[in-house]
């Protein structure tokens, strides 16, 4: 069984629920994060009602509870809304005068089955850049039965991946925000992992007029991660990419590959 | 014969001559031959040779005309599958200056073992297929007999076509234009242990080759070159050759082999010996490979699908 102890203010977390484990899976994961908000002396949000708060040793905390089906809302603007609201209950949280704001969101009840990846990448890249702005900790709990290869795209914009197996199929980077138009890139963009990135890239560059990339944590990227790249920046509005703290290996790879000769629309800086 | 008659008979593409020889006077004779005749029809002359052979050329007076080029192969490493691209583009820089341009291609023999001198022979092999369309222009690639294995240098008699002997130019009596004859794999070392790969299985690959590699002593950008090299066939097998793969990694006298297999076919001899454009969709993968690492064996056939190998040398801590 995973544990959100280690999760801390700043990031951004997705938390595969075992489906074996069911609601039990929930609960006592949960239970410690409520327990944290209050010894940390933290909001907590809970996004969701499949949690049955009441069963939590010590309530709910003065957890605020937020039940995304009563809203009546359809499946879109129930994405939406969560940001929304987060950015409603940090603001709050602020003048409360608490440390930070801590959300867990239960992504089984706020995204309905179908849902376009391309629509929830971008509401999960939207809630990096709200968690990278702001003191919070936002953990989406998505059920693992559920999404199926969605989940390995969207398990891709979080900072912290948090599941009681890790899935052999899992892309083998990370993409998060580091500042307004900023987003690092960790681990491996291969071919098992292009496509995903690709559509991160397109994505984030929606969100902002510029984009740049660091790749200080970044160990490689191979051929098709690097055409992802390009195509990314052609066909994006960004119609630009600039690419900071690439390692040695990265940059000799673009040089062979011809990128850094051929007028492409990416900037390998040093 | 003179360069104007010779030049006289040549179609556009290649005309890849061998020359054999036997010590560095020999040598040293029927380079400047070619060279002369060179410089005579007012052609650009570009050297790639050994360095201990590029100094006896250079302290030569023809070592100073700005028409001979000594190519710097240092970049090349070791690998000669890097060799066919860096001719087509010195050849394509030069060539279309309006000049005709010769070349004198001699690869460093000494040191190298069994696997790198059939990829030599390959490259020999391949030269004929890879300038078919190229500007015209021609090659004299000198062997030292004193050095090749008398039954080796019969093999690459068989891949071309013009023969230089005693500074005359003609037709190969030895050339055959046959389809090309691969050697034997050398056995593998600890064949026992495969590992299988498929879809999603690109970490757990480098995972495998990394455990393997740093036992060995091999880690830093070297270690990350071998994984973007490893990352890349096994992708391949993915794509192209049925989904799956088995990988098997052993070290061998200072060099660490990442074998490959799947199901696949390669069809085309020059495969990653293209340099890639941006435009293209595909074609990438092999030639980052083939970059990144010391010798790449490719054996494949319908029969038995695709054996990659890739070579990459450990260098002792410094």
């Amino acid at each position: 069984m995973p544990t959100l102890d280690p999760v801390e203010i700043g990031e951004h977390v997705c938390w595969i629920v075992d489906p074996a484990l069911g609601h039990q899976g929930y609960k006592a994961v949960t239970s410690t994060f409520l327990a944290d908000g209050e010894l940390f002396g933290d909001k907590v949000v809970i996004v969701g009602s499949l949690l049955d708060t009441s069963a939590f040793t010590g309530g709910t905390r003065g957890a605020v509870v937020v039940d995304p089906r009563s809203a009546g809302a359809d499946a879109a603007a129930g994405i939406g809304s969560m940001l929304g609201l987060v950015r409603r209950e940090a603001d709050r949280a602020g003048r409360q005068g608490y440390r930070a704001l801590r959300v867990l969101a239960v992504m089984d009840e706020l995204v309905p089955p179908g849902v376009d990846v391309d629509e929830l990448l971008a509401h999960e890249l939207r809630l990096d850049e709200f968690v990278a702005d702001r003191e919070a900790i936002v953990v989406c709990a998505y059920g693992g039965d559920r999404f199926g290869a969605a989940l390995g795209h969207v398990a891709c914009v979080h900072h912290l991946e948090l599941e009681s197996e890790p899935r052999r199929s899992a892309p083998s980077f990370r993409m998060y925000n580091s500042g307004p138009g900023v987003w690092s890139v960790c681990g491996a963009v291969d071919a098992d992992g292009a496509e995903v990135f690709r559509a991160a890239l397109v994505t984030a560059a929606a969100l902002a007029p510029t984009l740049r990339l660091r790749f200080d944590e970044l160990e490689l990227m191979d051929a098709a991660g690097m055409r992802a790249l390009v195509e990314a920046a052609t066909h994006s509005r960004v119609r630009r990419i600039t690419v900071e703290g690439a390692n040695a290996t990265v940059r000799l790879c673009w040089e062979m590959l011809g990128y850094g000769t051929y007028d492409v629309p990416v900037e390998l800086a040093r | 014969m003179s360069a104007e008659t010779v030049r006289g008979e040549r179609a556009d593409g290649l005309r890849h001559e061998l020359y054999s020889y036997s010590g560095e006077e020999e040598f040293l004779s029927g380079a400047l031959s070619f060279i002369h005749d060179a410089l005579a029809a007012d052609e650009i002359v570009l050297v790639s040779v050994p360095q201990d052979r590029e100094q006896i050329l250079r302290a030569e007076p023809v070592g100073s005309d700005p028409r001979v080029l000594f190519m710097d192969t240092a970049v090349l490493g070791r690998n000669p599958a890097r060799l066919i691209p860096a001719w087509e583009r010195w050849v394509v820089e030069h060539a279309g200056r309006g000049r005709g341009v010769r070349g004198i291609g001699e690869t460093g023999w000494i040191g190298r073992g069994a696997a790198e001198i059939a990829e030599i022979r390959y490259h020999e092999w391949l030269l004929n297929l890879a300038f078919t369309r190229s500007p015209a222009w021609w090659l004299l690639c000198p062997y030292d007999t004193g050095t090749v294995d008398p039954e080796e240098m019969r093999k690459i008699s068989r891949c071309h076509p013009y023969v230089m002997e005693s500074g005359a130019h003609r037709a190969s009596d030895a050339y055959v234009d046959e389809p090309f004859a691969w050697d034997e794999l050398e056995k593998a070392c600890d064949p026992s242990e495969e590992f299988p790969y498929g879809r999603g299985d690109l970490a757990a690959v480098r995972e495998r080759v990394t455990a393997c590699a740093v036992q060995h002593g091999l880690g830093g950008e070297r270690l990350r070159e071998t994984l973007v090299a490893v990352t890349e066939v096994a992708a391949n097998s993915i794509t192209h050759g049925g989904g799956h793969g088995t990988l098997r990694t052993w070290v061998r006298q200072g060099t660490l082999v990442c074998e490959f297999h799947d199901d696949g076919v390669i069809d085309d001899p020059m495969a990653g010996r293209r340099r890639p454009t941006p435009q293209l969709p595909g074609g990438r993968g092999l030639w980052l490979v083939h970059q990144l690492c010391d010798l790449v064996e490719i054996r494949s056939t319908p029969e038995s699908g695709t054996t990659v190998r890739l070579h990459v040398t450990i260098l002792p801590p410094s």
